[in-house]
């Protein structure tokens, strides 16, 4: 059998380039889709992707690769995992599905403009395999919940999340454009294919196989560990931009859109993985806290990346190492009070030994964020739910979308929770953090338009302006709308604490 | 507001934009409706209650770029439709059957490059043929590439998830054929080292007449922003005439000069494109429940057709031994677009 | 009378939210609607007067000002602490 190697082919296939005889440069690759930063083809022409595959052994792996992990699917009818799972860890599962499947698939949307606009063959042939891959994810990430939808309307979500106007479909919206599909091919394969998927996701999914695993539910690891083996390649499409940028003068715009990007991925990740490790994940089952895995899995290795580059720490880094020991506390709280807006049911996560644990990973949890859990547990031990429920709305970021969070400060009377509004047109933003009011103020064109929930409210977009209203607006209805995952019977160690006094 | 409470919603045996078709919704379905939000703008937004209802494709802003460029090539286009996700690609395909169907057509040409390598095939070649091999054959790799850019550009301006999943299917097709062209280019470089296999492909492309008139056509229609009519220019006009001419018509000129290969990767080829023929055609048929669609259509392919037709008459007029390769190439690709309805 | 938007930061809070008031209210009013959504809630409860502070200013608004003589401007960020 006399087959080639892949070397001796490999680079005729991705040779593929040509000068355009019959219709102008700028038209066959507009700038604002294809290269904004003008960087010449003899560069382009130097794109040499990390991670090489071909067509041919990619329907060969990826044909074993699931014929895997629909088997496990196979299985999962006779599994009642779902039945037993605590409800916490199903929070884990809905949230991931409802936040994540529909973004899989606008990621092929990413990978068409590369491999459409991208100009190198070898960028264009990623984009292409990119594209395979999210369709995969995505088909993945609604087969798997659509099993689960006999139980519970919530996993309709999967699907019909960034089809309504709630918060967290705003949200993600917003920043996933931003990063993925409304800028041009270079600037989003830095943002979404270096700091998103390579930065973020890539090591998410990792983590979250090992969780899964430790649950029990091998389904999810199963699906989670073989969507990662995909992205591990196709998040490489990025890498060889961000050195043209710098090499070629624009380590500056580079700066931006990752430092951009970075902030804005560490935003939707403290949301969603923040309370899945810190509180939702079961006592029992938790090794590192959510500090620990962003400093072992995210910050080491994103450093160790942008240095290898010529890029710099972004200017926030201690902003951020700040926000790593009470944002995701603070969010999870946020979500917890409007659970009524949430299409799963958060779980407190404050049992006495929970918050042993969090006191151990996150010194002086008690006397801040804990204190205000007692306010919530002593209304719950006198049946008065109502009072754990939401009568306003929270203020919300005009970058990112979410609540402004801080831990309570007794002491003194500067406040840490901070409205950072900037007056712009006749109009005030409201910015959670400084490097969301940086992000607004350098693309200002971009971000002026946008209207948070709570801009529509008060523009009486939204009516009648009540709570019911505002959850008919956000389209979640009851028999789908989040409660507390254990029905408050947590609140239950705390009565038999009083009693033991 | 009325102050009876809203009804509790209960579970459901499918998602909520399925149930209502009242049946059990295939693996398809479920996996390939209502994927994106990108198109939430042209949906009928009635498929479950609190659905969103948006006239903008993008949730950031109406004013960048991106959304200029997606109202005036998508959401103004004159081919209009009030529901692109009814769309169905008839032979539904997903991920996992697309893998496992192409691993065992990719298996089925291992075996044949195999076999023909075995043989020495290259070995015997006229050195007649080898010539229009190295200028008409290994070039190929850069109008593939043009369709597989083309195919990827249908799909991101596509009106519904459905319809983007059948283009970036295509895309895939496409690449795979630029791979199987570069692949015989390597063999073909080792047999006969001075006929400039994988290094004159480009200056072949860019300077040689036969392949100027696909060059026209590729250029162009990359650049036919619309999204119907990049989709007609592509799917009705371009990628029939270069499939008819280098696939089908090569083929043809391959078997009278003994040159099975060309032949059994032609024929490979053309099953990648027929899927294309089914999946456009489904396309056509939805986008005709709009009858002021069939004028819009007609009138994309009266623009195109003769730019098609040049190019074939270009290409397969220097096909050695093939008298009536551009008549048939014409005829064939004609056929296809009046089995749609339309003339020319 | 007319809603007057505020966006109200209370002590011991950990979120900042959106506060209806009143243009005719005074402040003691305007810090008993923010206790209203915060206090005995999410903070607990606490005896002593409440003020009410522009953000970043160091001196509280005086107690019977009203809203429309205040010179808050329409979701101007307040903070409402308990005085020692």
């Amino acid at each position: 059998m006399a087959e080639l190697e892949r070397t001796e082919w490999y680079d005729l296939a991705r040779t593929t380039s040509w000068t355009p005889k019959y219709v102008k440069e700028e038209e066959f690759f507009p700038p604002e889709m294809s290269d904004p930063y003008g960087m010449p083809q003899e560069v382009w022409d130097t794109y040499d992707e990390p991670y090489k595959t071909t067509y041919r052994d990619y329907v060969r792996v990826q044909r074993d690769k699931d014929i895997g992990v629909y088997s496990v699917r196979a299985a999962l009818g006779r599994s009642h995992f779902v039945e037993k799972a605590p409800r916490g860890w199903l929070s884990i599962l809905k949230s991931h599905y409802g936040i994540i499947a529909s973004v899989e698939f606008t990621a092929a949307i990413y990978n068409c403009r590369n491999a459409r606009f991208g100009r190198a063959g070898g960028m264009r042939n990623t984009g292409t395999f990119g594209i395979l891959d999210e369709i995969r994810h995505g088909q993945l990430e609604f087969i798997f919940p659509h099993e689960y939808l006999k139980n519970d309307r919530q996993w309709d979500w999967a699907v019909k999340t960034y089809h309504t106007d709630n918060w967290t479909a705003i949200a993600g919206r917003h920043f996933i454009e931003d990063v993925m599909v409304t800028r041009d091919a270079v600037s989003s394969t830095l943002m979404n294919g270096f700091c998103l998927e390579t930065g973020y996701t890539n090591v998410q999914f990792i983590s979250m196989a090992a969780d899964a695993a430790k649950m029990g539910d091998y389904t999810f690891s199963n699906v989670v560990t073989s969507i990662q083996t995909d992205e591990a390649r196709h998040a490489q499409i990025g890498a060889p931009n961000v050195r043209f940028l710098v090499e070629t003068g624009h380590k500056d715009e580079a700066q931006y859109v990752l430092d951009n990007a970075f902030w804005r991925s560490w935003k939707l990740f403290l949301t969603l993985t923040g309370p899945a490790i810190d509180y939702f994940t079961p006592l029992e089952k938790r090794e590192k806290s959510f500090k620990e895995f962003m400093e072992e899995w995210i910050i080491a290795q994103y450093r160790r990346q942008i240095d290898d580059m010529g890029i710099d720490e972004p200017w926030y880094w201690d902003i951020f190492l700040d926000e790593l020991n009470y944002a995701h506390h603070g969010l999870h709280m946020g979500l917890w009070r409007y659970r009524p807006t949430l299409f799963w049911d958060p779980k407190a996560g404050v049992t006495p030994p929970e918050r042993e644990w969090l006191e151990e990973k996150y010194p002086g949890w008690n006397d801040t964020f804990g204190k205000s859990w007692d306010v919530v547990i002593e209304n719950l031990k006198n049946g008065e739910v109502e009072k754990t429920l939401p009568l306003t709305l929270p203020m919300l970021c005009n970058i990112c979308q979410l609540p402004f969070v801080a831990p309570p400060n007794r002491k003194t009377k500067d406040f840490k929770l901070h409205d950072h509004t900037l007056e712009h047109n006749g109009r005030l933003y409201h910015f959670c953090s400084k490097p969301c009011k940086w992000i607004f103020e350098t693309e200002t064109d971009r971000y002026q338009e946008h209207k948070t929930l709570i801009d529509r409210f008060l523009a009486g977009e939204i009516q009648p302006m009540t709570i019911p209203g505002v959850l008919a607006y956000m389209g979640v209805a009851p028999g789908e709308m989040g409660d507390d995952a254990d029905k408050y019977t947590w609140v239950d160690a705390y009565r038999d604490v009083k009693a033991a006094q | 507001m009325s102050d009876e409470a809203p009804e509790v919603l209960k579970p459901l045996k499918t998602f909520s934009h399925l149930a209502k078709e009242r049946r059990r919704p295939s693996e398809y379905e479920i996996t390939t409706t209502k994927a994106y939000w990108l198109m939430d703008s042209l949906a009928p937004g009635d498929d479950f209650p609190g659905e969103r209802q948006t006239k903008e494709p993008f949730e950031i802003s109406s004013e960048i770029p991106m959304a200029k460029w997606y109202h005036k090539y998508r959401d103004e286009s004159p081919l209009q439709y009030k529901n692109w996700e009814a769309y169905r690609d008839p032979d539904e395909t997903i991920y996992r059957t697309y893998c496992r169907m192409q691993d065992g057509q990719e298996t089925y040409v291992d075996g044949i490059l195999d076999e023909f390598s075995e043989t020495e095939h290259d070995v015997d070649l006229d050195p007649k043929w080898v010539k229009v091999l190295a200028s008409l054959y290994t070039p190929g790799r850069y109008p593939l590439c043009a369709l597989q850019m083309g195919s990827a550009y249908i799909a991101q301006m596509a009106g519904s998830s459905t319809i983007a999943n059948s283009a970036m299917f295509q895309t895939a097709d496409e690449f795979r054929w630029v791979s199987r062209v570069a692949y015989r280019t390597a063999e073909l470089a080792k047999t006969h080292k001075d006929a400039g296999f994988g290094q004159d492909e480009r200056k072949h492309w860019e300077g040689d007449a036969p392949w100027q008139g696909f060059r026209e056509l590729f250029e162009k229609a990359l650049v036919a922003y619309d999204m119907g009519e990049s989709f007609t220019a592509i799917n009705l006009v371009a990628k029939p005439a270069f499939d008819e001419a280098f696939f089908r018509q090569f083929g043809a000129s391959a078997r009278r000069n003994n040159d099975m290969l060309v032949h059994f990767l032609a024929d490979a080829a053309l099953r990648d494109s027929e899927r294309s023929r089914r999946w456009s055609t489904s396309f056509v048929e939805l986008a005709l429940n709009n009858p002021a669609n069939q004028k819009v259509f007609q009138g994309w392919i009266d623009k195109w057709v003769p730019l098609a037709d040049k190019a074939i008459d270009a290409f397969c007029g220097a096909l050695p031994d093939l008298p009536d390769g551009a008549k048939d190439a014409k005829k064939a690709a004609k056929a296809f677009r009046a089995s749609l309805g339309f003339s020319g | 009378m007319a809603l007057f938007p505020l966006v109200s930061s209370f002590e011991g809070e950990v979120l900042i939210y959106l506060l209806a008031v009143d243009t005719e209210n005074t402040m003691d009013e305007v810090a008993a609607a923010a206790a209203e959504q915060s206090a005995g809630k999410w903070v607990p409860a606490k005896e002593g007067p409440l003020r009410v502070r522009v953000q970043g200013k160091d001196t509280p608004l005086d107690r019977d000002v009203k809203v429309k003589d205040s010179g808050l401007a329409p979701m101007t960020p307040v903070q409402i602490y308990y005085e020692d």
